[in-house]
Formats: C-alpha cells, structure tokens, sequence
C-alpha cells in the first residue's frame, strides 16, 4: 500500500470542503478522481501536496507507513509526492532548470543519494524533455512566463518526469488543453508508469480518461466519495451526469 | 526651525577643522556658506524621513587623505578595471592605476572653481565645497573616445579608533561621442564609525554614453550622503545603477538634467538589508528638451527595521514636448517592523508627454513559495531564489561581466544574512 486516507475532513476557514474522503492506492495503480465543480476535487489534491491554506480537522492520510499530514511541503516532495498544479504560476527571474536543479539536488539529499552533476543532469533534462515533447528553449526561461496553457501543463509533467515521484496527483491537468496538448500530457503520464509508482488524476471530464486508463475512478461529491467503480464508471458518467450517481447516493 | 544641539555642535567642530586644512578662495567662500546652513532634521520636507544623524556623543575628526596607515586593497575581483583609490576621502595618486588610457584624463582638482552648474545648495555641499581642493577628482574623457575598461573609484578608510568624517568630490567630464563606464565602490569595514559627505557632478556630453554603477556597503556606525549632479546633451545616454547594502544611513540626491533633445537617462537602485538599514533615494529628473526620455526603476527587499524612502520629482518643462518619463518603486518586506515611504511628486508644464509612475510594497507571495517548495525545496532556500529573481532585474542591467559579478556576490551575501534572519 502506497496511500491510504482515512475520514479525511478539511477546512478552508470555517466552511468545510473534505467531509471524510476513504480512498487506498496501491503501487502501479492508476485512480481518477471525477466529479462536478465545487466538489472538493482540489482541495484533496492540495491537502495531499500540503498547502497551508487548508485545515486538516479529522482522519488520517497515511503515505509509504508514514503520517503524511504530519510532514512539510518539501518533505512529502522528497518523500516522493508530487503535485502538478492546476494553474501553474509564473515566476518571473526563476528559470525551471535552475530551481529544478536544486529541487532535484535537495531530493537525493534526503535520500542519501549523491548530487547529480551538470553534465547528467543536462543528459537527463535532455531526455525528459523529449518526452513531453518540450521545447528546452522555455526551459531556460523563466518559469511559465509568457507560456502558452498547453505549454504550462507540459512543463508541469515535464518538472514529474524529473523528479520521478512514486505518487503523481494531477490536478486538473487536462484543463484549457486542446486534443494535442492533451494527448502528448497524456502520453507522458502513461510512458512514466511504472509498477512501483501510482498517479491520481483529478478531472471534471471523461476526456483525459480516453488516454490515461484509470483502474480505478471515484466520483467526488459534497466532500465525500460517493461512488467507485472501474473505466466503465467514467464513461457513464460521460453519458448520463453526475445526478443519477447524486441521486443514488442521496438514497443510501 | 528647531536646531538640534548635538548637530549644532558638530557642524561647530567641522567649521574649525576645514578652516585649518584650506586656504584657497571658492573654498573659504564654500566654507562661510556652510555656516549659515544647518543640518537637515525632520521638519525639512525634504529630509522628512531621513532626518541627518549621526553616532552620538562622538568626536568626528575631518579626513582628507592625510596619509595614515592603510591594510591591504583587495583587487582580485577587479581584473581588467582601471582602479581611481580614494583613501579617507581624498584622491590618493600612489595607491591608483598608473596605466595610461589615450584620452582619458585623470588628476587631482587643484583650482576648485566652485560648482560647474548652479542649482541649490545645501549643507552637506558647501562643506564637500570648502575641501574640494585637497580631497577631489577630475576626469575628463576626450571626445569620440571609447573606453573599454571600466574605472573603478574605490573609496576605502584607514583603520582607526576614532571616528572620522570625510568629503570625497568628484568632477566627471565626458566629450562628445565618447563612451565609458564608472563603479563607485564605498567600502565599511566592521565597526568603523565613519560619514562620508560624497559630491559628484557628471557632465554627458552631445551624444555621449555613460554608465555609472554604485555599491554602497554600509555598517551600523556609517553614514553616506551621496549627492550626484548629472547634465546630459543632445542624444546622450546616462544610465545609473545604485545597489545599497548593509546596516547604515544611506542618503542618495540624484538629479539629472537633461538638456538636449532626444537625449534619455535611465536610473535604478536595488537596496536590501535587514536591522537598521536607511535608505533614501531622492532622484530629480528636470526634462529640458523635446523627445526626451527617462526611466526609473527601484527596488528595495528589506526585514529587521530597515527603512527604505523613495522620493521621484520630475520636472517636465513647457519646451519637452513628446517626452517620456516612467517611474516606479517596488519593495518587498520581510519583516513587520520594516518599513518603506514612496512618493511621486510629477510637475509636468507640455502639454504633449507620457508619464506614469508607481509603487508596490508587499510580502514575498505565499504562492511561489509553495510551489517551489511542492517541488522539495526548503523554504529558506525557495524564498532566497524568489528574492534573487526580484533582484536580478536591476544587476542584469549591469552589463560589464567583472562589475556584475562584484556587484551579485556582494547582493548575494546581504541576501543570506536576509533570510537567515527571517
């Protein structure tokens, strides 16, 4: 077992958004996360990522036998989660190969591994960029600034595929992406997979689905799960909505 | 106007220091214009939030290179410069370049005439005045010369246990057509109690380039009040670049004329530092002819109870038609106690111009923070880097490869101390 959250509750103020998320992931799995906005889809990936705006008010998220909840931001990084934002920033003056460089650095220092010199780093950046079909141009600028949206979301998978997490949560990645853009961020995703890494993906659409095959999809609803199921699930969701899965959950 | 006894008695005891140390006419006259001027306090509009102040009940003993002992001066990061020394205050001959650069002309004052241009007079100018003949420096670069080596005027003070105050003055001609960069750089060693009452005027000839760069290092006990002059002609480029470092009273009176069409002055100041940093950066820029342009842009990162002051004044008169003149000020505050005081002041009398002007002053975002951090970097370490960036837009217009390196370890180490107190 790679990640288990247990009851999971989360505040933002003093309205609560998570009201007792149950969710396992297993090395080598993939889990898409679906449901209708304002459903509380972002906010569990930024809890999991451990953005400070949120309050973790009961449950427990529980990553590789460690507390998750309990570590920093930096450490779950190191510690092998990663985050691909749904609305990456742009920082101006940063370059993504310079914090990159160090982010990775800081990465294997926490692991006891050895800094990664220039030359394999640059062999590396090389290779990765090929993958997500990056133009290493952009990577010398500075971060996002001035990138197209399907640019930014491939600079997302791209910063995934060098930090090679065991566990990738995509925020809403296929968001403001055309069919290419989406197929290539995709296609990254499913080349990166491996059986000892999982990925949770979080989208409002069934579209991704087509290229990421979930093993498993969840429907978020009102802060809770209130469906799981298999593929199937996502393309019946695509058909007939969110309501009927509503409906059935008001029933129980 | 109320006179505070302790600036009083100071200005007393320079008034009878300079009097033995010169004799020459514009100086003596320098001298007894002093007198009837006082110290700025805080009732003084212009010196509102950087009222003049010194180390208390301290004897300031007035310098001018009269020779003491000096350590060592570290030029390793100064290859490729022609180094100007200016020791105590003065312009010391032995310690600079002896390299000979056709067309340029260096050499002590000598026959001070008093100011090249007229323009109002403070205190701290007429008492720079009244020593300028044995402290100052003249350099004149020849028309349609090219100087590829920057001059380097680095001001350094001999150790000493007692407090001192000094007067550097500095005339800069630059000819027709010619091209040449400057580096200021004002040393403070640990502890050393010292003022440093600085005046530079710079004439940029008809379609002249020049670049003058200033590092400011401050310590606790330091003060410097450094009064720049600029004239720019026809189709002259100026461009001023000031970083300011340190823990000290720092006071920057920056005025630049331009008088020529098409001509266009380009100024920028980065400060960082953390406890009792105060920076002032008054700038005046008068546009006196049509199609002209200037460009400010200021930025400051502080914490502890640094103190930053930005006060733009542009002149725009009826004659500058189509001018441009852009200005703003943008701060970052590290700490609650820090504090920054902007203020445009626009006189625009053409009717045909564009201005604009702002500040910003904030916190470093949360959200850059977080990112980066999502991404395994500490926070110290993400907040140094989001800090770098902010300051990398004023050193990456330094353009000399020796001078920007200087310049960004010198940024870079305030930078640590910065943060580590955050």
């Amino acid at each position: 077992m790679l990640l288990k959250i247990e009851n999971l509750h989360a505040s933002i103020g003093d309205k609560e958004i998570l009201k007792g998320i149950n969710l396992t992931v297993n090395p080598g799995e993939v889990h898409a996360i679906m449901g209708p906005n304002g459903s509380g889809k972002s906010t569990l990936a930024s809890v999991l990522a451990g953005r400070a705006d949120y309050e973790v008010t009961a449950g427990s998220v529980t990553y590789r036998d460690k507390d998750l909840l309990e570590l920093s931001p930096e450490d779950r990084a190191r510690e092998g989660v990663f985050l691909a934002f749904q609305y990456p920033i742009e920082i101006p003056g940063v370059t993504t190969i310079n914090f990159l460089k160090t982010a990775l650095n800081e990465i294997r220092k926490y692991r006891g591994e050895e800094a990664l010199d220039a030359v394999s780093f640059l062999k590396r950046m090389k290779e990765k960029s090929k993958l997500v079909e990056i133009d290493q141009a952009l990577l010398s600028r500075s971060l996002n600034e001035g990138f197209s949206g399907g640019e930014k979301k491939r600079n997302e998978i791209f910063q995934m595929a060098m930090l090679e997490p065991r566990l990738a949560i995509l925020d809403e990645t296929d968001s403001g992406l055309d069919i290419d853009a989406l197929r290539i961020v995709a296609n990254g995703v499913n080349i990166l997979k491996t059986p000892s890494n999982a990925t949770i993906v979080v989208t409002h659409y069934q579209r991704l689905l087509d290229y990421i095959i979930p093993d498993f999809v969840h429907v978020l609803w009102n802060g809770k799960i209130i469906k799981s199921g298999t593929k199937e699930l996502a393309l019946e969701l695509e058909e007939k909505g969110y309501d009927w899965v509503k409906a059935e959950a008001a029933l129980v | 106007m109320k006179i505070n006894p302790q600036l009083e008695d100071l200005k007393t005891s320079l008034l009878t220091q300079i009097q033995s140390l010169t004799g020459q006419k514009s100086e003596q006259e320098a001298l007894n214009e002093a007198a009837t001027l006082s110290f700025p306090n805080s009732k003084n509009e212009e010196w509102k939030y950087s009222p003049f102040s010194v180390v208390k009940d301290t004897n300031y003993l007035v310098r001018a290179g009269q020779g003491l002992a000096v350590g060592s001066i570290p030029t390793e990061d100064l290859a490729d410069c022609h180094l100007i020394v200016f020791l105590d205050g003065a312009y010391n001959q032995n310690l600079s370049s002896k390299e000979e650069i056709k067309g340029l002309k260096i050499g002590e004052i000598k026959d001070f005439k008093g100011f090249t241009k007229s323009y109002e007079h403070n205190i701290f100018d007429q008492l720079n005045s009244s020593t300028a003949n044995i402290s100052g420096l003249s350099i004149e670069v020849s028309p349609k010369t090219i100087i590829e080596k920057p001059i380097v005027i680095h001001h350094i003070n001999s150790q000493s246990d007692s407090a001192a105050w000094v007067q550097p003055r500095i005339q800069v001609k630059v000819g027709e057509k010619a091209e040449v960069s400057f580096a200021e750089i004002w040393e403070s060693e640990g502890n050393q109690t010292i003022v440093s009452n600085a005046v530079l005027e710079i004439d940029v000839a008809q379609s002249s380039f020049v670049k003058w760069f200033s590092l400011e290092k401050s310590n606790k006990d330091s003060s410097l009040v450094n009064q720049t002059r600029v004239e720019a002609g026809e189709k002259a480029v100026f461009q001023h670049i000031v970083v300011s470092l340190g823990d000290g009273y720092i006071r920057n009176n920056l005025e630049i004329k331009i008088n020529g069409t098409q001509a266009d002055a380009h100024m920028y100041g980065l400060s960082l530092g953390s406890a009792r940093l105060h920076v002032d950066h008054h700038t005046f820029v008068n546009h006196k002819a049509e199609n002209t342009t200037s460009n400010q842009l200021y930025k400051s990162i502080f914490s502890g109870k640094a103190t930053g002051v930005f006060n733009g004044k542009i002149l725009v008169d009826q004659v500058a038609q189509k001018t441009n003149a852009y200005q703003s000020s943008k701060n970052i505050l590290l700490s609650n106690d820090a504090k920054v005081y902007a203020k445009p002041q626009l006189e625009i009398f053409a009717d045909d111009v564009k201005c604009s002007h702002g500040a910003t002053i904030g916190q470093l975002d949360e959200e850059p923070i977080f990112y980066l951090r999502s991404r395994g970097l500490d926070e110290a370490t993400a907040k140094q880097m989001l800090v770098q960036a902010f300051a990398s837009e004023i050193l990456m217009k330094i353009s000399n490869n020796v001078l920007h390196s200087l310049f960004s370890k010198e940024v870079e180490a305030e930078m640590e101390r910065l943060i580590q107190i955050n």
